[in-house]
C-alpha cells in the first residue's frame, strides 16, 4: 500500500488535493477546472494517451506575437468576467495543451546539486504562499468577511477591476504563458 | 496589525523572497540554478508540462474570468 502510495505522482496528488477542495469550498467552476486536469493527468500517468505523439511545433514568431496582441486586446477591452472573455480564456486551452504534448526526449538527466537547491527553494516558495492563501480562505470563512482575511483574490479583485491592472496581469500571464510553452526560442 | 495588513504584507514578502532568489541566483549560478533553467529541466516529462500548462491557464481564468 506505501509503495503504491509513494509511486503517485505529486502532479497528480496535488491536482486531486487542489480539485477536492474546490469542491469542499464550493466552487464548483475551478473544482470541474481541476477534476477535468487530474482525470487527464491519471490518462497520461497510465499511459493512455501514448499513441498521441505530435510532434513538438514550433511556432512562428510573428504569429506568437499576433496572437498575444488579438487575445491581450479582447481581454482588455471586453469587461472582465464577460462571455467573450471565457471564450477566448477557454479557446487557448487546447492550443496550449497541444504545444506541450509532444513525446519525452530521452532520459531526463539528473539533477545537480543548484538545481536541487533551486527546485528546494521554489518549493518552499509556493508553499509558503499556498499556506498564507489556505489560512486567509479558512479564517474569513471562520469570521465570516472576505475582508478581514483577504485571499490573494479579494487582493487582487479591485486592481484588476482597474484599466492599468488588467493590463498589467494580462501582460504578466501572456509573457508566461509563452515562457512556460517555450514557443519563443529556438533550437540551435 | 490586523490580518487584513499583515496578510499582503506577508504575500508580499514571499513574492519579493521570490525575487531576490531569482536575483542571486542569476548572479551565481554555481549555487543555485535560476527558474528559467529549471523551468526548462522540469518541463521535461510531458506529464508535468500539462499540469504546469493547466497552472498557468487556470491563472488567467481565474483571474480574468471566473
Amino acid at each position: 500500500m506505501l509503495e503504491r502510495i509513494k509511486s503517485i505522482n505529486p502532479w497528480i496528488a496535488v491536482f486531486v488535493f487542489v480539485a477536492f477542495f474546490h469542491w469542499f469550498r464550493g466552487a464548483q467552476g475551478d473544482a470541474s477546472i481541476f477534476t477535468v486536469a487530474s482525470v487527464i493527468l491519471i490518462l497520461e500517468a497510465t499511459g493512455k494517451f501514448r499513441h498521441l505523439h505530435p510532434k513538438r511545433i514550433e511556432v512562428a514568431r510573428w504569429l506568437i506575437v499576433v496572437v498575444i496582441a488579438l487575445v491581450g486586446a479582447v481581454l482588455y477591452v471586453s469587461p472582465r468576467h464577460s462571455v467573450i472573455d471565457g471564450l477566448v480564456t477557454l479557446a487557448l486551452l487546447p492550443i496550449a495543451l497541444y504545444l506541450v504534448w509532444y513525446p519525452d526526449v530521452g532520459r531526463k538527466p539528473k539533477a545537480s546539486v543548484p538545481i536541487r537547491r533551486a527546485k528546494y527553494a521554489w518549493f518552499y516558495l509556493i508553499l509558503a504562499m499556498s499556506l498564507i492563501e489556505l489560512f486567509a480562505f479558512y479564517a474569513s470563512q471562520i469570521v465570516g468577511n472576505d475582508f478581514d482575511f483577504p485571499t490573494i483574490s479579494i487582493i487582487l479583485n479591485g486592481p484588476l477591476d482597474t484599466s492599468a491592472g488588467r493590463l498589467i496581469w494580462i501582460v504578466i500571464w501572456a509573457l508566461a504563458g509563452v515562457a512556460l510553452l517555450r514557443i519563443w526560442r529556438r533550437k540551435k | 496589525m490586523t490580518p487584513s495588513v499583515w496578510i499582503p504584507v506577508a504575500y508580499g514578502l514571499v513574492l519579493a523572497g521570490a525575487a531576490m532568489l531569482q536575483v542571486w541566483s542569476l548572479i551565481n549560478r554555481d549555487k543555485i540554478t535560476p527558474i528559467g533553467e529549471m523551468i526548462e529541466r522540469i518541463m521535461h516529462h510531458r506529464l508535468t508540462r500539462i499540469a504546469v500548462v493547466f497552472i498557468w491557464w487556470w491563472l488567467g481564468w481565474h483571474f480574468v474570468v471566473a
